[in-house]
């Protein structure tokens, strides 16, 4: 048997696992989570095992992912991928059990899709922390702190690692926490200090070397692994808070970076779009509580970034003397 | 949306999977169903509260005219209802809380309610990742 702890944020995760195969692939996406938190909220535990038959795809009337289904009765959590890899929790959604299927299991070949399981007991922990977890990026200087909003591939790293050349810090260009204290104050924290940058962009930051060389993100994807602290030293950043919502996105239109105000009540919706809200009243509630809050206290920001402007970085300016 | 009044049922409450939060301008609604969010001004939102519990349209009527609504503005409300109704994001109810304690903060205008042109994404990449990434 395979054991292993991580911390994951605020959350400890103890993992039991009967094979190397199945630790490393678990261990693998706990890993990604690098930020130390000085200290820790919760403790989950996560046992492996290998299932003789795949799980059918359960309904989805939680969530509904891509790749992934959760249920949810009465707190306990169930969760099946299209590979046949199956995950539940008891009802306090300590203890979690994945099940990856037998015939997956030849050549110790353990399938991808179990990430998205992995993921999923870390985002329950922390919602049951009364955190919100966003797919979203920041930069933060001198008391800005700036969330950037786009889609996957919209554009967020490349901004971000192109501020950090200039001054900025990060607090991460992918997955942040959000957590609103009992003053209404809404908060930041880093999570990963890792970026996950394309093989073309290279040519904007030469001093990261040969991209192509550095360990995949994941297998859905080309972007590679660049550690912040390794390239950019000091540009980590471990809180902030916000004070910006910026909405990004890329144009050949146009050579320069344009800036816009965003009207108060987009901010809200372009919050919504960086976080994955669950079918579940309360949970929605929760995020969407949590979400209004921090659009009260911050300026929204229209960013249009044009083709040119990572080759000529001063053109960053523009956006600089608005988050000022 | 449509503009064609519907027929209202008697006592109406907010669909259950319809999740309504307050912001500085009135109130956010998201249908967890559709994933469509609607906007709403401070008079649309303080009659979603009353509608939280229930409520038959005279009690809508009667509680706006307390909150300042003049008379020839209760077609704005039946508009907002029909609203609520043609997007399915009420539904008939047996209940009826009526309160008398909710107020409407600011003077009254006429309820308003704006659907976002595009909804959140109703299938999640993952847990964490609400959008399916673009092609790179």
């Amino acid at each position: 048997m395979e054991f292993g702890s991580f911390c994951c944020g605020p959350v400890a995760v103890d993992l039991a696992a009967p094979s190397p195969a199945l630790c490393d692939k678990v261990a693998e996406t706990l890993n990604l989570y690098t930020v130390v938190w000085k200290s820790l909220s919760c403790r989950v535990r996560i046992s492996v095992a290998w299932s003789d038959q795949p799980a059918p795809m359960l309904t989805g009337t939680y969530l509904t992912c891509g790749r992934m289904h959760v249920d949810r009765v009465e707190g306990r959590v169930s969760a099946s991928c299209r590979s046949g890899a199956f995950l539940t929790s008891d009802a306090e959604r300590v203890t979690w059990t994945l099940s990856v299927p037998q015939e997956s299991h030849s050549g110790e070949t353990v399938p991808e899709d179990v990430e998205d399981l992995v993921g999923l007991v870390l985002v329950t922990a922390w919602r049951d922390l009364n955190t919100v977890a966003l797919h979203a990026g920041s930069i933060s200087r001198n008391g800005t702190c700036a969330l950037l909003c786009a889609t996957s591939g919209g554009g967020k790293t490349t901004l971000t690692a192109s501020l950090i050349r200039r001054g900025w810090q990060t607090l991460g260009d992918d997955k942040l926490l959000l957590a609103v204290d009992g003053h209404g104050v809404s908060r930041l924290s880093a999570l990963i200090h890792n970026f996950n940058l394309h093989p073309r962009t290279e040519m904007w930051f030469p001093e990261i070397g040969d991209i192509s060389r550095l360990p995949r993100y994941s297998a859905w994807t080309e972007k590679r692994k660049v550690r912040i602290e390794a390239i950019w030293p000091g540009a980590a950043a471990f809180e902030g808070v916000p004070t910006h919502v910026l909405a990004i996105e890329r144009s050949n239109a146009i050579s320069d970076i344009r800036v816009a105000p965003m009207p108060k009540e987009e901010v809200l919706p372009t919050l919504l779009r960086q976080t994955v809200v669950p079918k579940d009243r309360h949970h929605a509630a929760q995020i969407m509580k949590a979400l209004a809050a921090t659009a009260r206290s911050v300026r929204g920001l229209r960013v249009t970034v044009g083709q040119e402007v990572y080759r000529h970085p001063d053109r960053l300016e523009a956006l600089e003397e608005v988050l000022h | 949306m449509a503009t064609e009044p519907l027929r209202i049922p008697e006592q109406i409450a907010l669909r259950a999977d319809v999740v309504s939060t307050l912001v500085d301008e009135g109130a956010v609604l998201l249908d967890l169903q559709t994933k469509y969010f609607y906007s709403v001004n401070r008079s649309g939102a303080s009659i979603l509260l009353l509608l939280e519990g229930g409520a038959s349209r005279s009690q809508v009527l009667d509680t706006c005219a307390r909150w300042g609504m003049p008379a020839n503005d209760c077609e704005a409300v039946d508009g907002f209802l029909s609203v609520l109704a043609s997007e399915d994001l009420v539904e008939e109810t047996g209940f009826s809380a009526s309160d008398d304690t909710l107020t409407l903060e600011g003077p009254w205008a006429s309820p308003t309610i704006e659907k976002q042109r595009e909804p959140l994404q109703r299938i999640m990449a993952s847990a964490f990742d609400p959008s399916l990434p673009l092609a790179e």
